[in-house]
């Protein structure tokens, strides 16, 4: 990886990441109840912050775009270099996330915090490592998401003209961005993980397919678009 | 400019992106918001259609393509709506007019015109129905009547199933049902009106039981293969009233337990997988019964097995737990109702009865983070809170977390059926408390599982009776004042001390009641020692609510025999004695009394048997003036326990009076001991003519049960025939 490009994406992206970082801490360690498989609420901020992060490496300000590239790195080496680093703050997340409650870290606060009320911790205490799993797999189908709607973007910003209005591709970028979190919630109502396995496993493939699929076209996308001058 | 616009495929891979895309929100979107399988073809169709009008708003960006999309994605969420249209297999018959048939008996078969239309629980198209099946007339109009009842076949009446029907279904089709070989009928007290919600009632099932209760009484409650293979092939329909019976009497627990075993392979002795096999075989006889009650031969099963169970709770719990209702089918017009009470699968009700029966202390933390995260099991938790042996301060803050209260009980009673086990007390209504009554209610409690006491407390709080009620439980027992909310005046308030000065802490949600948060361990420990002695002498007393409360708290002392209250009974009778007249309840307590058999009891009711001193009961004189017309006439209707009644042979056996001996000789069929039989032969043989006549008449009427039950067991009477004269 190139370390002044990781720096200048670290720039663009840490204060929004860090900021989601905190809302994510905070409803790790606020929430009263156990974590399921199924937390929706996890699950939509993981999508939120996979978004975010790629949309902000992704996305060039004006009059950025050129500066970044001429600099001596092929497309391939530009995008994967962006990609990488999206992925490692996705690991990041789920680092900590690992961390608060694998040490025990939530159980304590749930314990301390509301002694009177909560009867689940320490019970639930290595069941909650269950969340590490929306947050991954929403966390992922976000950021791809968002990665292939930027590329989409600027792929037709640039070379479609009047092909698609600039309102409709609009339109079509919040339908797609409506649509998504309303699958990730509809994903979060799937049974406990002891249920029939075919779920999971559609959900595993088409995770990565998705993951494969948007990764290429943004690769080929970033090979081929025409950058402003 | 470079001309990447003009690389068609790049943009056809963009939109088959979009489409991979949204491939998660069709796939998952159609399982969740339907309870219908997937069914392929139509899957495959609607992404087709989607996938197109994706590619039109792409390739041809347009308005109307957008609108179209949006439109369409939105079909999922109408899945359930379209579930009768073309994305499931049609049904048969378009379902217009459906009834949920769900009694009490089921499994019943149901018939129309002679078809078999299915086994309850069932839900009927009636439309279906009538289209699918021809009319018929009826094979006989003829009234059946039963004692106290007049039934007939059912016909459809104008509003069956609240819908109006053709008259031609009125008159031309015919309902039957049949339990396992007893026929059911639509019966009603003037033979009028007869509504099919009622559901069906079989009498022979009742009298089924009773001749083999009655056989196991004659052979000595020693049940012969016989016996016990033929009471294992009719468990299901027998089951309830057997049940019932040996709650009564215990003697008959030990063939009931035989037949359980039988039927189910249990032995004393089994292996692992012996085990196994036999709780998925539970599981799959619930399964096809699509319901789990209480009582029920596959609860008494789980209870037989205790323990071995153990070993496979965790595994059927995790994998029971996920499992969604099965699939409902339309099959000419008829399908299966499901009867999960909380929309779990039937097949979990069992796993949840065990778990919270026998509480594995692996599920412990599973169970306590199911709760939280899915709020799966309730039941469990309702068990495991009364049960007590998981952590309280776990269990406490998780009813009260999700306000298990009164309610919590109610559904305990209502859904489990565990009335049997938990009697309740009624209210004495309308009767000032007599300080005798109140000590045998105060004496009660103390005898009784602490849940019972407790359920006291928690039932009808706000009913000034009840809270009679709990003020004499905690009168008896101090320590649980904190569990109660006592109105004001009953009992001193405590003093307040710096800790005690806030507002306790033990309401449960809007109940207010806390069983169990504030038992001190010794509580706990007391509450561990009542569950370990036999349950069935000790809860005891039961009363029905009504005018006659007095008398049905007697009546519930006598039904539920408890040695533990012979002192205050006695109290009772001592007070009713120095009465101008005896009260109405006087034989119920003597009942009571007898069924107590007490040394002091007997000695009591001995030496009034013996006083001459004329009673009055309810202001009229006795014609024999005497007690032993209300005792002879009390045993009468007592239930046949021998034990206690054995000493009262000796009474009956020595009377001298013909006009009392005749009444003595019910007494004696009642007691039905070997001693009892052989005073009926004695006077049988000879002595006055009306008590020769009454001896032999009853021990016709027993060798003919006899006969009767023999030819039952061995198959050549069926049970329907038991109800003819």
């Amino acid at each position: 990886m190139n370390a002044r490009l990781v720096l200048v994406e670290i720039r663009k992206v840490w204060a929004w990441y860090l900021a989601f970082l905190l809302v994510s801490v905070s409803y790790l360690v606020l929430k009263p109840y156990p974590l399921a498989h199924n937390d929706i609420a996890m699950a939509v901020l993981a999508a939120f912050q996979g978004a975010l992060l790629g949309w902000r490496i992704f996305h060039d300000p004006a009059g950025t775009q050129s500066f970044l590239w001429s600099r001596p790195l092929t497309r391939t080496q530009l995008f994967l270099n962006r990609w990488l680093l999206g992925l490692s703050l996705q690991v990041l997340t789920l680092l900590v996330v690992l961390a608060l409650v694998g040490s025990g870290a939530r159980s304590l606060f749930n314990e301390t915090l509301f002694e009177e009320t909560n009867p689940f911790y320490p019970a639930s205490r290595w069941f909650d490592l269950a969340v590490l799993w929306p947050c991954a797999v929403y966390g992922l189908l976000g950021y791809q998401a968002a990665l292939y709607l930027n590329a989409f973007a600027e792929f037709n910003w640039r070379h479609l003209g009047g092909a698609i209005s600039g309102t409709l591709r609009r339109t079509l970028l919040s339908v797609m961005a409506v649509c998504f979190p309303a699958a990730l919630f509809v994903l979060a109502d799937l049974p406990p993980a002891t249920a029939p396995r075919w779920p999971y496993g559609v959900l595993v493939a088409g995770v990565a397919f998705v993951t494969v699929a948007t990764t290429a076209v943004a690769v080929h996308v970033y090979r081929h678009m025409e950058v402003e001058s | 400019m470079t001309h990447l616009h003009e690389q068609r495929w790049s943009r056809l891979l963009a939109v088959l992106v979009a489409w991979v895309l949204m491939l998660p929100v069709l796939v998952c979107l159609i399982p969740a918001y339907s309870d219908l399988r997937l069914d392929i073809v139509s899957l495959v169709v609607f992404l087709v259609i989607f996938a197109l009008i994706l590619l039109g708003l792409l390739w041809r960006g347009r308005w109307v393509w957008l609108i179209l999309l949006a439109e369409w994605c939105f079909v999922p969420f109408c899945w359930v709506e379209l579930q009768n249209f073309r994305l499931v297999p049609k049904a048969a018959a378009q379902v217009t007019n459906t009834m949920t048939l769900n009694w009490d008996s089921d499994p019943v078969d149901v018939y129309c015109n002679g078809t078999l239309v299915g086994r309850t629980p069932i839900e009927i198209d009636l439309d279906a129905i009538l289209k699918s099946i021809p009319p018929a007339d009826p094979p006989s109009q003829k009234t059946s009547k039963i004692p106290g009842w007049e039934c007939r076949l059912f016909q459809a009446t104008e509003n069956w199933f609240g819908f109006v029907i053709p008259r031609e279904a009125r008159q031309r089709y015919w309902w039957s049902f049949d339990c396992a070989g007893h026929s059911g009928r639509f019966c009603t007290p003037d033979g009028v009106e007869v509504e099919l919600y009622r559901g069906p009632l079989f009498f022979s099932i009742q009298a089924h039981a009773d001749a083999l209760v009655h056989g196991l009484q004659h052979a000595g409650y020693i049940a012969d293969s016989a016996w016990v293979k033929h009471t294992g092939a009719n468990l299901t329909p027998l089951f309830s009233v057997l049940n019932d019976t040996a709650y009564r009497d215990l003697r008959i627990k030990p063939a009931l337990d035989q037949a359980v075993c039988e039927e189910f392979g249990i032995r004393e002795s089994m292996s692992q997988d012996e085990v196994s096999a036999c709780w998925a075989a539970i599981l799959d006889r619930v399964e096809e019964k699509r319901a789990f009650r209480i009582p029920s031969p596959e609860w008494y099963a789980i209870n037989l097995l205790g323990d071995r169970l153990l070993p496979f709770l965790e595994r059927s719990y995790l994998e029971e737990r996920s499992r969604r209702n099965a699939p409902s089918r339309f099959h000419d017009g008829v399908r299966p109702a499901y009867l999960s009470p909380e929309g779990v699968a039937v097949r979990f009700l069992p796993v949840f009865y065990a778990v919270g029966r026998l509480l594995p202390p692996a599920l412990r933390d599973r169970i306590t983070y199911d709760a939280g995260a899915f709020g799966i099991p309730f039941e469990v938790l309702r068990q495991a809170y009364l049960s007590g042996p998981y952590d309280r301060r776990r269990i406490v803050p998780l009813a009260r977390h999700y306000d298990l209260g009164p309610p919590f009980f109610d559904n305990l009673v209502n859904d489990w059926g565990m009335a049997s086990e938990l009697p309740l007390i009624h209210p004495i209504q309308g009767r000032p408390l007599t300080p005798a009554t109140a000590q045998l209610l105060i004496q009660s409690v103390p005898s009784m599982p602490i849940e019972t006491v407790l359920i006291w407390g928690g039932i009808g709080r706000e009913m000034p009776p009840f809270e009679r009620l709990r003020y004499l439980a905690v009168m008896r027992a101090p320590s649980l004042t904190r569990e109660f909310q006592i109105p004001a005046g009953h009992l001193a308030p405590p003093a307040k001390t710096g800790a005690e000065a806030s507002p306790p802490k033990f309401g449960l949600g809007r109940g207010g009641n806390v069983p169990f948060s504030a038992l001190t361990e010794a509580e706990r420990a007391k509450t561990r020692r009542y569950r370990e002695m036999d349950r069935q002498q000790v809860s005891a007393v039961r009363a029905a609510s009504g005018d006659g409360d007095i008398i049905a708290l007697f009546a519930a002392v006598a039904e539920y025999p408890n040695p533990a209250l012979d002192k205050p009974l006695l109290a009772c009778l001592d007070e009713a004695r120095t009465c101008r007249t005896l009260p109405p309840e006087t034989r119920e307590l003597i009942r009571a009394l007898i069924m107590c058999g007490t040394p002091a009891a007997r000695e009591v009711l001995g030496r009034w048997w013996n006083d001459n001193t004329p009673i009055y009961v309810t202001g009229k004189i006795l014609d024999e003036t005497s007690p032993r017309v209300l005792i002879t006439d009390a045993i009468a209707t007592l239930p046949r326990m021998a034990e206690p009644l054995a000493v009262w042979v000796q009474y009956l056996a020595a009377l001298d009076d013909p006009q009392l001996m005749a009444r003595a000789v019910k007494a004696l069929v009642c007691i039905h001991t070997p001693e009892a039989w052989a005073v009926l032969e004695k006077w049988s043989a000879g002595g006055a003519p009306e008590v020769a006549d009454a001896a032999r008449s009853a021990i016709k009427t027993e060798r003919t049960e006899t006969a009767k039950i023999a030819a039952l067991i061995a198959g050549t009477l069926q049970p329907d025939e038991l109800l003819s004269p």
